[in-house]
């Protein structure tokens, strides 16, 4: 798909020219989405807000460096993820627990409660294990990590992420491997560190 | 990871059946390729639990909010305003225009210095007839000085 002759790409070169309702389009079309990615990786509203926020600032500023190579929604995305993963490392988030949208009365209940006592109960479980998978993919390339969420999250086949970033099938089965061996080598080094649960 | 497996990876990680037998019979007879790909599929589940459960909206007035984001990042600090080239240049002359005015101003304005000339009578004069609180010495002094240009002239 040629992205420089399509309707988005008028739209694009529109808020290049500094067109503010067309500016607004996109923000209106995709500000579901964005929310969406980054609560799906943080699951705090006030953070999602302030992150996305962020990314529409971003993309305001940038979009006179996008060059048609990928689709909006691939440029987007991978700003999305980007910042998302800028403010963990500067909030340097061990414990999503703290990061919740639970109320404190909520919190306290869990404190309290028989399941708090099992260091293995599944909340604590999928708590940290979302914890370790975001920390891994902090160890992959900016490309490796957007490539990987689009096909696993967003679950895009890889016909469509060739579409998307206007690389051919067998490219992206590469990377994609290549991405996910690197992911194993990253829980491996993590394992033999600390003793957790290998991905 | 050996071929077999490799060629058809994805197909299977995204839970569709694999193409030919090749896959799955290497997996019965390869201890090492059924590990990882077991390795695989667990992280393929945990990225997938990165996925929002359903659609999430930003809360009424998001456009306003993004709006005021950029604004804030548009607005420029003095020093911004400063280092503007062109804007510069302007401060710069304007700034030493005002210098000249001043420094105009100053010269026109210094008090005259009392060196024998022609118009040293008139000056004097001038002096004596100030409205200053008058004092035997100041008065003397009217005096001399007159005196003095007298005999000059």
């Amino acid at each position: 798909m040629d992205h420089r002759n399509s309707e988005e790409a008028a739209l694009v070169r529109r808020i290049q020219a500094r067109d503010e309702f067309a500016f607004r389009e996109i923000v209106e079309r995709y500000q579901s989405k964005v929310f969406s990615i980054i609560f799906g990786i943080l699951r705090n509203h006030n953070d999602a807000e302030d992150i996305a926020q962020q990314v529409f600032s971003k993309i305001y500023f940038s979009i006179g460096n996008f060059d048609f190579r990928s689709s909006l929604l691939t440029w987007i995305y991978k700003i999305t993820v980007n910042e998302c993963y800028d403010y963990l490392r500067k909030k340097r988030v061990r414990k999503l627990v703290y990061e919740s949208d639970f109320s404190e009365e909520d919190a306290l209940r869990m404190e309290n409660s028989d399941t708090a006592t099992d260091q293995h109960t599944p909340v604590d479980t999928a708590l940290a294990q979302r914890d370790l998978i975001l920390k891994l993919l902090e160890k992959i390339s900016e490309e490796d990590r957007t490539l990987i969420l689009l096909k696993e999250v967003e679950g895009h086949s890889v016909e469509e992420l060739s579409r998307m970033t206007r690389m051919n099938e067998n490219t992206i089965k590469v990377k994609l491997f290549r991405a996910r061996q690197k992911l194993l080598k990253a829980a491996q080094r993590l394992n033999r560190s600390s003793g957790q649960t290998q991905v | 990871m050996h071929q077999p497996v490799r060629e058809e990876l994805e197909d299977y990680l995204a839970g569709g059946t694999p193409r030919s037998n090749r896959f799955s019979q290497h997996l019965n007879t390869c201890a090492e390729c059924a590990a990882e790909v077991g390795a695989l599929r667990e992280q393929v589940r945990l990225v997938r639990a990165l996925r929002a459960e359903e659609e999430v909206e930003p809360a009424p007035g998001f456009y306003a909010r993004v709006l005021n984001r950029i604004e804030q990042r548009v607005q420029p600090s003095i020093w911004s305003v400063l280092r503007d080239p062109s804007l510069g240049r302007r401060i710069a002359v304007a700034s030493a225009a005002l210098a000249f005015v001043v420094s105009a101003y100053i010269v026109s304005t210094e008090p005259f210095r009392m060196t024998p000339s022609a118009s040293s009578t008139v000056a004097i004069q001038q002096l004596s007839r100030q409205d200053t609180p008058a004092t035997v010495a100041q008065d003397r002094d009217v005096v001399l000085a007159s005196l003095a240009s007298f005999r000059e002239n």
